[in-house]
């Protein structure tokens, strides 16, 4: 059934979003994660890509999560002699997570999210009315 | 209760649609002798499936497994399944009672 469809692309879609918020989550919380060595490399910011999957069960084109992987990017540093991480020159790397960019993606997941349940209600408010239509 | 799935169980899924295309699905249809209570009772049965299916989604949301969406849409799917099965159900009752009321 097309609406049927429609709906489990619709979970499909939500699902993506969910593991995209899910990335950003470990961002923002990493965003002080420093190395536990001296002079070492701090947490790298993840990124999350999507792919389009056919879905041979449901017949239709579906969204799946590609692959989480790592942002490359230079790490910026602080000059702070004292911290645990300090390399020789007594600067620490920090993670290369920008907080903004963290906070426009987390909206942007919370959109298409939203966008992604309106089309779930939709198609369930449709069936709903046609199975009304034969009563 | 499902057709099997040979060339040959697929080509009299095929007739059964040619041959009745008012939108029954081929699960529906089965072949060319099914009769209106065969096919009533396939239905049920797929309506009993598909509340099991949402019986165990929710028992796997409440206990914190699986994920939401799939929770939602099963048991949407579910309430559908029971609307489609009462507006049936209803509409065959009143045809039935319409018969019974004819005068012979």
């Amino acid at each position: 059934m097309e609406l049927d469809r429609a709906m489990r692309i619709a979970a499909a879609g939500m699902d993506t979003q969910t593991s995209r918020l899910r990335v950003v989550a470990e961002n923002l919380a990493n965003r002080d994660t420093t190395s536990e060595i001296a002079g070492g490399d701090p947490f790298r910011r993840k990124t999350v890509t999507f792919a389009n999957r056919f879905d041979r069960a449901l017949g239709a084109n579906t969204v799946r999560v590609a692959r989480v992987g790592t942002s490359k990017g230079d790490f910026p540093t602080r000059h702070d002699p004292t911290h645990p991480a300090a390399n020789a020159q007594g600067y620490v790397k920090t993670p290369n997570v920008n907080s903004t960019i963290e906070v426009m993606d987390m909206r942007e997941a919370q959109r298409s999210y939203s966008a992604n349940l309106s089309v779930l209600e939709v198609s369930r408010g449709m069936l709903t009315r046609t199975i009304e239509a034969m009563r | 209760m499902a057709i099997p799935l040979t060339p040959g169980g697929a080509a009299a899924a095929y007739r059964a649609n040619m041959a009745a295309p008012s939108a029954t699905p081929a699960s529906i249809g089965g072949g060319e002798t099914a009769s209106f209570g065969e096919a009533l009772s396939r239905a049920v049965q797929n309506a009993v499936t598909t509340s099991r299916e949402a019986e165990t989604a929710s028992a796997r949301g409440l206990t914190g497994e699986g994920s939401v969406t799939d929770l939602v849409v099963a048991v949407g799917r579910a309430e559908l399944t029971l609307q489609t099965a009462v507006a049936v159900r209803d509409r065959v009752v009143a045809a039935y009672q319409e018969v019974m009321r004819m005068p012979i």
